[in-house]
């Protein structure tokens, strides 16, 4: 008895997996598996989230690019170690993964943000892996058209408050809230949203009036309501250059920066603690929003091997086009160039930290080293 | 509109596309079919092929895939009283008391019968709200939300069974586990133990295996019985399906129930059978909820398909993911080169309207190949406990361990498993603290919002209002509801 | 042991876990502290009302049913120690090896199954399950031995 039922779910199974299994094949390399001697057939992604969030898809985007450009077109794979919000996962790299070069992380501004303030439950130090690939985000602070005149019209003279629907004031938040904060603008932060989506609702329902979005929402669900007359934005947060220089952001050319929008107001370039841990900010959680690394004592190798891979792929003609529509468009970090980049957004100075985390202490009750 | 309809249709009924749909459902039904493994499993299994697939071959995929989990998963919950996935749940209230008097076959006909009635009930739902999605959504606010979530909590009071007391504490106790893990405020970890593992929070899937299945298990094994214990098995497929005609207006009140909770961004839409059950306790005239009653059935089972239907508005035009579900298709419409916005209603209307086939077709055929596997599958409830328990101990322990894939899921697994075991025994209702446990979260967040943006001057909006007032109502008996009902289904039809 | 007593003590167990997270509460933030604390000062009062009521109960024997309801102690505690030991088996030895170890044992001992249709079952489930985690990516809990 017992045994039949045993077999009509096997059946039942085997039903569903024969099913899977063309496209199965369809996905994994079929290429030629000889010369297996010159180095791994299996790359790991290793994503801490779970799947179908942005680092996630950014990884498995990743993947044929990186089994068509590396020697002996290794298969991708995506793992997902979710929790913590990235900590896990990151923290599992660094300690537990073998540094391989097959093992590769993936990571995004939730894992560089508390590695740059000293969170306590971090256990990795992102100066112990090599940068392979890594690109940028970028964010737009956008309004309602009457406040975006007030504020045009000198903010000093406002006297209300904005509200702000934001999820975590340690997350992505923190930048934008820094950049009121550097152009003095009265805006309450109202944080416990679930995530970007609601925010941007609460927007449309009144419930905030200034609000932020990364590049590809901004694109789709922002520019909408600009088109209708409900939104008007304000300044993008900006991209950092080699120089450490805050520019505009090649996605939105004709949107002036943050920097530019201060000097309009107070008729001079912006400095100061603010200014310097905002800028750090940026650097580390938008200009080097996604990053792909693997351990620095890896076999040198390997490491050789994975960066030239990323050069052909960022020079794909294939992958650029793709990038577009997936990588919202920005163009990818490579090389000695990724590596200048990275060294510049984690070098924070201790002054720049302790205001970040006195700052986060004193308005939103963080305590970030005790997290 | 209509036009661009019939358009889709054709897209949809390309052979290829056929097939991926049909792939999609087998893929579902075995998910649902497992306890443990859920709609996010099964997303993430399907995720890696999706890429760069033509959108409309990847979404009969997923779609055809997310249809019929709420279809198959309601094998686990009437056979054995373990819930397929957790939204299933409210089925086994009188699904498995059904199956153990030997009816499973009736309970199953009816349950798939409204799955699917629920299914297309949703995907009509997601067709007609596209042109008035937009105020429809926006028009809840946080303290609005706050107030759903009021009303889901009270359903909890509505379960707790005879004693009050308990039914509360039990709630309560829910709340506290959901508070276990992140604060929503402030990002500071409570109850955490100095862990990791708890900082994201307990998992959905882990509590509600562990607390229906736990128990069962060990009762299974101290009482040496078979499910059904008349040890035959009545064939009632049409019994079942004539059951849920007779109670039309139960079928249909409750797909309403559950396209309105799965499109309301933020309420998650775990907890759609227990409210449609509430709803569906309190409404239906002399009937017997939690003995055995057909209605019991039918109420939860068409309201958590019709839910995919629902949630998919908020997913598709306003990139909010109601679920963990819909949180991974996100994921595969950006890795399709689709992104979630207003333009899934103007440049990618086609591929939209294929999603609303997709889903219709996937419940009829879903449901259709369910009541084919209802003969050999039900024989499961007569194979004594200690020679099936075992085989389903695996099964249950590596769907636990898919939550997170860390030991700290086996772990809650037992610990939930022995509370649960001993609230069993004890005669302590359950369902409040599942409840309680998937809203604890909302509810902290929404109150915490609405009080920080608003003071305490929300409490005057007119659907905050109206919501209290429906609260009280369901609250202090249901009595006047019944009344308006007008309800033909008189003793359970049978 | 009989009902009610059991009763008393879950309930007392409840009391102690409400009172317990109503102290740990304590210690979070302002705004991490509300929501548990409510809920678990709530508890906590309720519990102990519920407790004393039961208490009284029981000392004036007025719900005689459930006094004289014996409740099972020594078979569940058997059987919650074969799924714990199934599981400390996975833990050590991995999924494959305690499957294969707790599926057989427990098919001879508790369903008094034969030999052989035990071995043939326990085939059927690896198989199985081996198939799954291949097929589909399902993933097994790690191990110390690590397979």
């Amino acid at each position: 008895m017992k045994k039949m039922i045993t077999m009509i779910g096997i059946i039942i199974l085997c039903g569903g997996l024969m099913a899977l299994s063309p496209i199965t094949k369809g996905s994994s390399s079929d290429k030629d598996e000889a010369d297996a001697s010159s180095g791994h057939d299996l790359l790991k992604f290793i994503v801490p989230f779970e799947a179908g969030g942005g680092t996630d898809i950014y990884g498995r985007f990743m993947t044929p690019y990186f089994s068509e450009h590396t020697p002996n077109n290794p298969r991708v794979q995506v793992e997902n170690i979710p929790g913590g919000a990235s900590i896990t996962g990151t923290n599992h790299y660094a300690n537990s993964v073998t540094p391989d070069g097959a093992n590769l992380l993936t990571s995004s501004a939730s894992s560089h943000v508390p590695f740059m303030l000293d969170q306590s439950s971090v256990d990795y130090d992102l100066t112990e892996f090599k940068p392979i690939i890594g690109s940028p985000s970028g964010g737009v602070v956008y309004t309602t058209p009457e406040n975006a005149e007030k504020i045009q019209n000198g903010i000093a003279d406002m006297d209300e408050t904005l509200f702000h629907a934001g999820i975590s004031p340690t997350g992505l938040d923190l930048s934008t809230l820094l950049s009121y904060e550097v152009l003095g603008i009265d805006v309450k932060a109202v944080l416990g949203y679930e995530g970007r989506g609601p925010s941007r609702v609460a927007f449309e329902q009144g419930e905030s009036n200034i609000d932020y979005q990364t590049t590809t929402a901004y694109n789709n669900n922002v520019q909408p309501m600009i088109d209708n007359g409900k939104a008007v934005p304000l300044y993008t947060l900006g991209q950092i250059d080699e120089n450490g220089e805050l520019v505009r952001d090649p996605q939105f050319p004709d949107i002036p920066t943050v920097k530019e929008v201060y000097i309009e107001q107070y008729g001079k370039e912006p400095s100061g603690e603010v200014w310097d841990a905002f800028t750090q900010l940026i650097n580390a959680s938008y200009t080097m929003n996604k990053v792909i690394w693997v351990h620095n004592d890896a076999p040198q190798a390997e490491i050789d091997k994975l960066q030239a891979s990323a050069e052909t792929i960022a020079q794909d003609p294939e992958f650029k086009e793709a990038s577009l529509n997936i990588l919202e468009g920005y163009d990818v970090y490579t090389g000695d160039e990724l590596q200048q980049r990275i060294d510049n957004a984690f070098n924070i100075s201790d002054e720049n930290k302790a205001w970040i985390q006195n700052y986060l202490y004193e308005n939103y009750e963080v305590d970030i080293t005790k997290l | 509109m209509i036009q661009s309809a019939i358009d889709a249709l054709f897209i949809v009924l390309d052979p290829a596309r056929l097939g991926y749909m049909f792939l999609g459902i087998s893929i579902g039904i075995v998910v649902g079919l497992l306890p443990g493994l859920s709609g996010t499993v099964g997303m993430a299994l399907l995720l890696p092929f999706v890429f760069g697939l033509d959108p409309y071959i990847g979404m009969a995929l997923l779609i055809g895939m997310i249809a019929v989990i709420h279809t198959g998963d309601t094998f686990p919950s009437i056979l054995l009283g373990i819930p397929g996935t957790s939204g299933s749940q409210a089925t086994i209230m009188d699904g498995f008391p059904l199956a153990q008097s030997g009816q499973a076959s009736r309970a199953m006909g009816a349950a798939f019968f409204c799955s699917m009635v629920g299914g297309v009930i949703g995907g009509i739902a997601l067709f007609l709200t596209i042109p008035i999605a937009e105020p429809l959504i926006t028009s809840f606010s946080s303290p609005e939300l706050f107030m759903l979530t009021m009303l889901g909590l009270s359903m909890a009071g509505m379960l707790a069974g005879k004693s009050v007391f308990k039914g509360v504490m039990a709630g309560l106790l829910g709340l506290l586990i959901g508070a276990v893990g992140s604060a929503p405020a402030v990002p500071e970890y409570r109850f955490t133990f100095g862990t990791l593992y708890l900082t994201q929070g307990i998992s959905l899937p882990v509590v509600a295996i562990a607390i229906f299945a736990f128990p069962i298990i060990i009762t299974m094994l101290t009482d040496r019985v078979t499910v059904s214990k008349t040890g035959e098995l009545q064939n009632g497929v049409l019994h079942g399906i004539k059951d849920s005609i007779k109670n039309k207006y139960l079928v249909i009140r409750s797909a309403v129930v559950g396209v309105l909770i799965g499109f309301i961004p933020g309420l998650g839409g775990s907890v759609v059978d227990w409210i449609a059950y509430g709803f569906g306790k309190k409404t239906v005239k002399d009937n017997y909820f939690g003995e055995g009653d057909i209605r019991g059935v039918i109420a939860p089972e068409s309201a958590n398909n019709a839910k995919e239907g629902g949630s998919l508005v908020p997913t598709l035009l306003f990139g909010i993911p109601g679920s963990g579900t819909t949180a991974i298709l996100l994921g595969g419409l950006t890795l399709m080169g689709l992104q979630a916005g207003p333009q899934m209603i103007t440049t990618d209307l086609d591929v939209t309207l294929s999603i609303v086939w997709t889903l219709v077709l996937a419940n009829v055929f879903g449901a259709a190949l369910c009541i084919i596997l209802i003969r050999p599958i039900s024989k499961l409830s007569l194979i004594p406990g200690e020679k099936i328990v075992p085989f389903l101990l695996v099964l249950l322990v590596i769907g636990a361990y898919q939550s997170t894939m860390s030991w700290g899921d086996l772990v809650i697994f037992v610990i939930i498993g022995l509370l649960g075991y001993v609230m069993t025994v004890l005669d302590w209702p359950r369902p409040p603290l599942l409840i309680g446990f998937v809203l604890a979260m909302s509810a902290e967040r929404y109150y915490w919002i609405s009080i920080e943006r608003y003071g305490w001057e929300w409490i005057s909006n007119p659907l905050v209002i109206i919501l209290a007032v429906l609260i009280v109502g369901l609250l202090s008996g249901g009595a006047i509801m019944k009344k308006f009902s007008k309800q033909v289904e008189t003793k359970g039809g049978n | 042991m009989n009902k009610s007593l059991a009763n008393i003590i879950f309930t007392a167990f409840i009391f102690i876990l409400f009172t317990a997270a109503a102290l740990e509460s304590l210690t979070f933030s302002r705004l991490a502290q509300f929501f548990p604390l409510y809920i678990s000062i709530a508890g906590s009062v309720l519990s102990l009302i519920y407790l004393i009521k039961i208490i009284i109960e029981h000392v004036k024997q007025s719900s005689p049913e459930e006094r004289h309801e014996q409740l099972q102690i020594l078979k569940p505690l058997r059987y919650i120690g074969w799924i714990l030991g199934y599981l400390l088996f996975i833990y050590v030895f991995g999924m494959l090896i305690a499957t294969a170890v707790f599926l057989f044992v427990f098919l001879i001992l508790e369903s008094k199954m034969k030999v052989l249709s035990s071995v043939l079952s326990v085939a059927v489930m690896l198989v199985l399950i081996t198939y799954l985690s291949a097929a589909i990516n399902i993933a097994w809990p790690s191990s110390l031995l690590g397979f």
